[in-house]
Parts: C-alpha cells; sequence; structure tokens
C-alpha cells in the first residue's frame, strides 16, 4: 500500500487514498466545513461583538455569566452551540483516530482507539449539555 | 498513504506540502486538546454564576488575550487549510496548492494581528 504508484493512488476515492474509510472521511469534511461557518459566528458573537461593551464597563469582563445566559434565550444560539459541540467534538476526535489510522492501528487496536475515542466524546457531549443549560438557571 | 514522521522526514526535504500537512496536524491535536480544555473550563457555569465569573475574570489579563489572539491565528489557519485540503480530494487547485497554502498562512496571521488590534484597549 504505502509503496503504491502515483497514478494508481490517484485513481482511488479520496477516502481510500488516505487509509480511511467512506463515512468518516465524508463526516469530517462536512463538519470541517460546517465548523468554519460555526466558528465565525461563534467568534463574533461571543469574543467580537463585547469587547466595546467589555472598553466600556457595560460588561465587567469579556466572558459574564448573565451576558452568555441572555444568548440562550435565542433559540438559534442553542442550535448553533448544540451544533459546535457536537460537530467540534467528533472532529477533533476523528482527527485523532486518523492519526491512530496513519500509525498503523487497525482491527483490534483500531476498535480500541475508536471505543476510547467515543466514550471521551461522548462524556463531553454529556457534559458540555449540562454546562449549556446552567446557563438557563 | 501517509509515511510515519520520522520516514516523511527522510523521504523528501521539508517542502511546502509537508509543512502544510505536518501544521495541519499540530494544529489540529492543539485544538482538540483546547476543545476538552474549553469544554471544562465553561463547565463551570454548573457551579453557578458567581464561581463562573469569577474563574472567566482570571483571562481578562493581556496575557491571555494575546493567547486567545494565538488560538484563533492557529484555528484560522488549520480551517483555511482544511478546505485548501477538502479542494485537493476533488483534485481542484493542485495546481495552486503551495500559494494556497501561503493564502491560507496569511489569513491566520491576519487573524492574529487584527485580534491583538481589537482587544488593544483592554490591555
Amino acid at each position: 500500500m504505502a509503496q503504491m504508484a502515483l497514478q494508481d493512488r490517484a485513481q482511488q476515492a479520496p477516502a481510500a487514498r488516505m487509509g480511511m474509510t467512506f463515512w468518516p472521511w465524508f463526516l469530517q469534511r462536512v463538519t470541517g466545513a460546517a465548523l468554519v461557518v460555526l466558528l465565525l459566528i461563534h467568534f463574533i458573537v461571543n469574543h467580537y461583538l463585547n469587547i466595546t461593551e467589555a472598553e466600556q464597563g457595560i460588561l465587567h469582563g469579556l466572558v459574564v455569566f448573565s451576558n452568555v445566559a441572555e444568548r440562550f434565550e435565542t433559540p438559534g444560539y442553542w442550535i448553533i452551540s448544540i451544533l459546535l459541540l457536537s460537530f467540534s467534538l467528533f472532529h477533533g476526535l476523528n482527527g485523532i483516530r486518523n492519526i491512530a489510522i496513519d500509525y498503523g492501528a487497525k482491527g483490534a487496536v483500531d476498535k480500541a482507539v475508536t471505543g476510547a475515542l467515543s466514550l471521551v466524546g461522548l462524556a463531553a457531549f454529556v457534559f458540555g449539555i449540562f454546562a449549556l443549560a446552567a446557563f438557563l438557571d | 498513504m501517509y509515511k510515519p514522521l520520522d520516514a516523511q522526514f527522510q523521504a523528501r526535504a521539508m517542502r511546502t506540502g509537508t509543512v502544510a500537512w505536518l501544521l495541519q496536524r499540530l494544529s489540529g491535536v492543539f485544538i482538540t486538546v483546547y476543545l476538552i480544555t474549553h469544554i471544562i473550563v465553561i463547565g463551570n457555569s454548573v457551579r453557578g454564576e458567581d464561581a463562573f465569573d469569577d474563574l472567566l475574570s482570571t483571562f481578562d489579563k493581556p496575557f491571555f488575550l494575546v493567547l486567545d489572539a494565538g488560538l484563533l491565528g492557529v484555528v484560522a489557519f488549520h480551517a483555511m487549510n482544511g478546505l485548501r485540503l477538502i479542494l485537493f480530494d476533488f483534485t481542484v487547485g493542485l495546481r495552486y496548492q503551495k500559494m494556497m497554502f501561503w493564502a491560507a498562512f496569511l489569513v491566520a496571521v491576519g487573524m492574529f494581528i487584527g485580534s491583538v488590534i481589537a482587544v488593544r484597549n483592554l490591555f
């Protein structure tokens, strides 16, 4: 595989060329492209628009609980937050799995790596949902 | 298929494509570690408003603001270079791969400098 001629590799589907199967490859691209847009919104809304308010002392800091809680009154902010949480966790942890595959993980090793990363992702997702929900109180 | 890291270095000098591949991988691992940290830090919301504001105010110092700007730069590079890689999956733009790497790099540097300028009054 490693010695495969360049021309033969070019004939392969993109996922196979990188030693991946279709769905992880496809979802990595979809979540990646979506994260570009979601993160742009995240940075503008959470970290850019409140700079002036922090400068003028309207906010007593850059990240303030009551200010975040206000944003959660908009349903769209929930959608963006949950999409960010799930997409970023999948994209990051699937990326780590891709590195493991590059270093030769397959079969039982790949299963163990994938299982461990899935557990980390699931735990972080559940904790993240609780963290977001706390802003409602 | 990718070769292991040391084999990559031995096989060829550090050309633009190799540098881009390496930076994408390092930035990806870094951002994932940051992401988990970020979820834990913001997760302090479960401890209530006062505890949350108390903790988050420690990050309003110039040192952390510059780190934040650096983080945004790293994320911007990973995002722009990621879009470049998606194009390559569909064999689009391969002829301009070096130029597109430097474009991604410039966007990242621009975002870093722009962010530092944006928060300058908070220093």
